[in-house]
């Protein structure tokens, strides 16, 4: 075969890297298999419609700036039952599998309605390794007994891919049994739509098994994207923690006059609505979900925006908050804004601090209670209705971002009247963001950087489900 | 030794710094177009390399540190004379000619002595605080009062003092830095009080007294003589106990000149001693710490700002693009949905599924035997199929697929097989699972408007493709739910 692969850039770490073909019938959810491990919701077209991919279009998976697999995303085998029989008629010199591949290959021309399965095969040829995708919710028909034995003349290893195993019609037994009848033990359950972790990390399992000599590659690569998915995963908590206490611990003064207190009440609406789509747009970015020019629509978020507002009484029904006893006073004041209880908040090391001057942040929060006592201000802050209805709906997003396939089309509705919980810690959580006012950078002067914030939120953040909790 | 990489870090830090904060939003920074370097932190500080210069972020945060150092200077020197004139204060408080000994040590040190403990329970505490206290606040508002006068508002210029205050105000490198900063000028005061003694005792007469009224003369004993410890082993003098007992007020030393000498040694020996070295020490020793924790400064590169960056610096994926296009170029047209009248197939018509689910067996459960072809699932259906087919020529023919499957190439060649010389007489049913696409109804209307391309294809009139849908919505559910 004189076809050298044209895309052998850089040397993998202990070699070139591995060249993967991704085949299968049309629609079984090739492209959506590549933009999943790739993270990349742009590449190639996926389509309803079948034979969507007509190019063969590559990426790689990289380990510290180097590549250690190559993807190829192939055109869907759409005649197999008679690509099959072509195939079988060929009489070529090396009469094995490979030797009729690429007598096909060299003979094209006479087979014109070919040109997709052709770009199939020259993959099959060049590439170590093939990934063939199979939809489990189609039963096992006979053009994929075909395709299954075309790509048996290739002679590479073959690890079966079984995507859609989430969906409620799926034909999985009858999968499992059909391919351990054909030899191919090595597959690995992998929804592209309904994204778990886990299923990736045994992808690249599978391969090891049948790569021992990249094993190591290998090796670095999972550990590497175990890394990556981890720091995904806190950096996603720390974030929504963040928020939280920005919000929890924000204060506003303000006189106490009627006109006053609309007023502030409105303006801390609008800085909590911004922090909130803030967060979102970060939590996007940081599962990737976002990119300079695609915003994901299918989201119960649009441009960034939840679709429901925050202060909307709507929330607390459908994420089954109860209305606290703050919301009358709410009522009055702005939704989901309380006028706070007065007095001074001391704590007692806080005031030790504030005493000797050591702590300019503790110093400024004393002098501001004192000042609103004697001017007669109020304190107004976010009630604990919307706050609960805040974290619930990060953590939904949260969840729903760790779930989510890169190749999914689906709108992410929010599920309605699923049990909220809220953490175990929160009303002290609650008292302890709201003694602490300097805590929130929706005020000017905060120290993001204060150790006792930054821990404050590392605890919150780790209480989110699916954190792992670090010594 | 390894290069001081403290600038490029404290250079990546005011970049963040200026991204996070929306203030500086109109400071356009623009991100590199690409960014070397081993690992993230390498790539991070090439970055940041690169997007200062713009900017000229290096110049102006060289800026605020020289202003820093004038501002603290310009304090050093106004704690010099303030620690003067204190001093000079002391001495002439008292009646004239005659100093309180112990009043003027504690004019002189105690407020020193109560800020070094201060200072000492602030460092215990602000290990848990990031940013430190007072001084760190009036050094940054002096520091961007002195820049605002001199240079006018500039937004980058405040920006990056911002970013370096930011950095040299907190952690480690704040609370050492500061701390020099507090000793240097605590320094400053008691240098300015020792020399203004010295110039006093050198051009002046003092008589050094001590009085008391409840204490007793012998505390007063032990006091001078515990203070003159230190000193004495510095080789200052110290008065006897009778020149003590002498200098009670009211008394008459028997060498007045004698004591005079002794006392003001023990004067300047305790300046040295309690205040001045102590501080000389502790500011060597911050100055180290300092310099240590300079060296020890990283990245927090765990945060979410830098997780993000590190997505964009170091890709863990790539796209390589289309390595073997497509030299057909097939327009991917998306069919046009069909709005035709369906005409049901006559009764006495041959039935063959095509790639059917088993729950769609029972479109052909009203078929005759003789009519029902039965289901075709692999290649040797197909031709099986084919044959009968072809032996039935004149009979109507019904094709049920399932509308679950794609139409892909394969089943139109079979499909067009099937049809060739017998198109008038052939229909199309498309069998759906009752609720199969109820969470996609967009998807189900593609798949319908596929096979009508399908059909289209296969020379099927329109009218002739039909639907049918198999089991009941619960049964559907039942089955797969």
């Amino acid at each position: 075969m004189d076809n050298a692969t044209p895309t052998k850039t850089r040397s993998g770490i202990g070699g070139d890297p591995i060249s993967v073909a991704v085949v299968g019938h049309t629609n079984a959810g090739k492209t959506s298999l590549m933009r999943t491990l790739l993270r990349d919701l742009k590449f190639g077209v996926i389509s309803n419609h079948p034979g969507a991919t007509r190019h063969v279009e590559a990426g790689q998976i990289l380990v510290n700036e180097t590549p250690v697999i190559t993807l190829f995303d192939t055109p869907g085998l759409e005649d197999s039952i008679e690509l099959l029989e072509a195939l079988e008629k060929l009489r070529p010199e090396q009469d094995n599998g490979l030797g009729r591949l690429r007598a096909f290959i060299q003979d094209l021309d006479r087979y014109p309605q070919f040109s997709q399965e052709a770009k199939v095969i020259r993959q099959l040829l060049q590439d170590e390794l093939i990934f063939y995708v199979v939809d489990v919710r189609e039963p096992v028909l006979g053009k994929y007994r075909d395709e299954l034995k075309v790509l048996s003349f290739a002679a590479r290893p073959v690890i079966p891919v079984l995507n859609f195993i989430a969906a409620p019609r799926s034909n999985l037994a009858q999968w499992r049994e059909q391919l351990a009848a054909l030899n191919l033990h090595a597959q690995v359950e992998f929804d592209t739509v309904a994204f778990n972790f886990e299923d990736e990390k045994r992808l690249y399992q599978k391969m090891q098994a049948l790569m021992a000599a990249r094993y190591n590659d290998l090796q670095q690569l999972i550990e590497e994207r175990q890394k990556q998915w981890e720091s995904q995963m806190d950096s996603a908590a720390q974030r929504i923690a963040a928020l939280w206490t920005d919000v929890a611990s924000f204060r506003l003064m303000t006189a106490n006059e009627e006109v006053e207190i609309q007023t502030a009440a409105e303006r801390m609406q609008e800085q909590v609505r911004k922090a909130e789509s803030d967060c979102v747009a970060d939590l996007l970015q940081i599962f990737r979900f976002a990119d300079e020019d695609v915003t994901v629509a299918a989201l119960p978020v649009r441009d960034g925006e939840w679709e429901l507002d925050l202060f909307d009484p709507d929330n607390m029904k459908r994420m089954g908050v109860e209305a606290g006893s703050g919301a009358a006073a709410g009522a009055a004041v702005g939704v989901g804004v309380d006028l706070m209880a007065g007095g001074i908040t001391l704590g007692a090391a806080a005031a030790l601090g504030a005493l000797a001057g050591v702590v300019w942040q503790t110093g400024r929060r004393y002098r501001e209670d004192l000042t609103a006592a004697i001017r007669k201000q109020r304190k107004l802050c976010v009630d604990e209705s919307t706050l609960k209805v805040l974290w619930l709906r990060q953590q939904y997003l949260f969840e729903a971002l760790q779930k989510r396939g890169h190749a999914s089309q689906q709108p992410m509705a929010l599920a309605d009247g699923g049990s909220p919980e809220l953490p175990g810690d929160w009303s002290r959580w609650l008292r302890k963001a709201r003694g602490n006012p300097e805590w929130s950078s929706l005020r000017p002067g905060c120290d993001l950087d204060d150790q006792e914030r930054v821990a404050f939120i590392k605890t919150i953040g780790s209480n989110l489900p699916g954190v792992l909790v670090k010594s | 030794m390894m290069p001081d990489k403290f600038n490029d870090r404290l250079q990546a830090e005011a970049i963040r710094h200026i991204q996070e904060s929306e203030a500086y939003a109109a400071l356009a920074l623009r991100e590199p177009a690409h960014t070397s370097g081993q690992g993230l932190e390498q790539h991070v500080l090439d970055r940041a390399r690169q997007m200062g210069e713009d900017v000229g972020l290096g110049a102006r945060l060289q800026k605020t540190a020289e202003a820093a150092k004038k501002v603290a200077f310009g304090a050093m020197a106004l704690l010099f004379c303030l620690g003067a004139l204190a001093a000079r204060q002391a001495f002439d408080g008292g009646q004239q000619g005659s100093v309180n000994f112990f009043w003027l040590l504690l004019a002189l040190l105690g407020v020193n002595t109560l800020m070094l403990a201060l200072w000492a329970g602030g460092m215990a505490l602000a290990s848990r605080k990031a940013k430190t206290g007072m001084l760190g606040q009036t050094l940054e508002w002096m520091v961007a009062y002195w820049m605002g006068k001199l240079g006018g508002k500039n937004g980058a210029d405040a920006a990056a003092a911002q970013a370096w205050f930011a950095v040299m105000n907190a952690g480690a490198v704040g609370r050492w830095n500061l701390s020099r900063l507090s000793h240097a000028l605590w320094l400053s005061y008691l240098l300015g009080g020792s020399t203004m003694i010295l110039l006093m005792l050198a051009a002046r007469q003092y008589d050094f007294i001590w009085e008391t009224t409840i204490l007793s003369e012998s505390s007063f004993q032990t006091l001078t003589q515990t203070l003159a410890a230190l000193p004495q082993w510095f080789g200052f003098s110290a008065p006897t106990p009778e020149q003590i007992a002498a200098s009670r007020i009211g008394g008459s030393p028997a060498n007045a000149e004698a004591a005079r000498q002794a006392w003001s040694g023990l004067l300047l020996g305790g300046m040295l001693t309690y205040g001045i070295i102590p501080r000389l020490l502790l500011l060597a020793a911050s100055w180290v710490a300092y310099g240590r924790a300079r060296a020890a400064f990283r990245l927090n590169l765990a945060r979410p700002y830098y997780v993000r960056l590190k997505q964009k610096l170091i890709p863990a994926t790539r796209v390589l693009g289309v390595v073997d296009a497509d030299e057909d170029g097939r327009p991917q047209a998306d069919p046009e949905p069909q709005q035709a009248q369906e005409e049901t197939p006559p009764t006495q018509s041959c039935w063959l599924g095509v790639e059917l689910d088993n729950a769609h067996m029972a479109a052909g459960d009203g078929v005759s035997e003789a009519f029902n072809l039965g289901n075709v699932l692999d290649r040797e259906g197909q031709h099986a199929a084919l044959q009968r087919a072809q032996a039935l020529k004149q009979t109507p023919l019904v094709l049920a697929v399932s509308l679950q499957r794609s139409p892909d190439r394969g089943l139109k060649r079979f499909l067009a097989q099937l049809t060739e010389g017998r198109k008038s007489l052939t229909w199309l049913e498309l069998c759906e699972t009752a609720g199969y696409f109820d969470q996609d109804t967009q998807g189900r209307d593609i798949r319908i408007c596929d096979w009508h391309q399908l059909a289209a294809e296969c020379g099927i009139e329109p009218q002739r493709v039909v639907h049918r849908v198999i089991g009941t919505h619960s049964e559907g559910e039942m089955k797969h739910g």
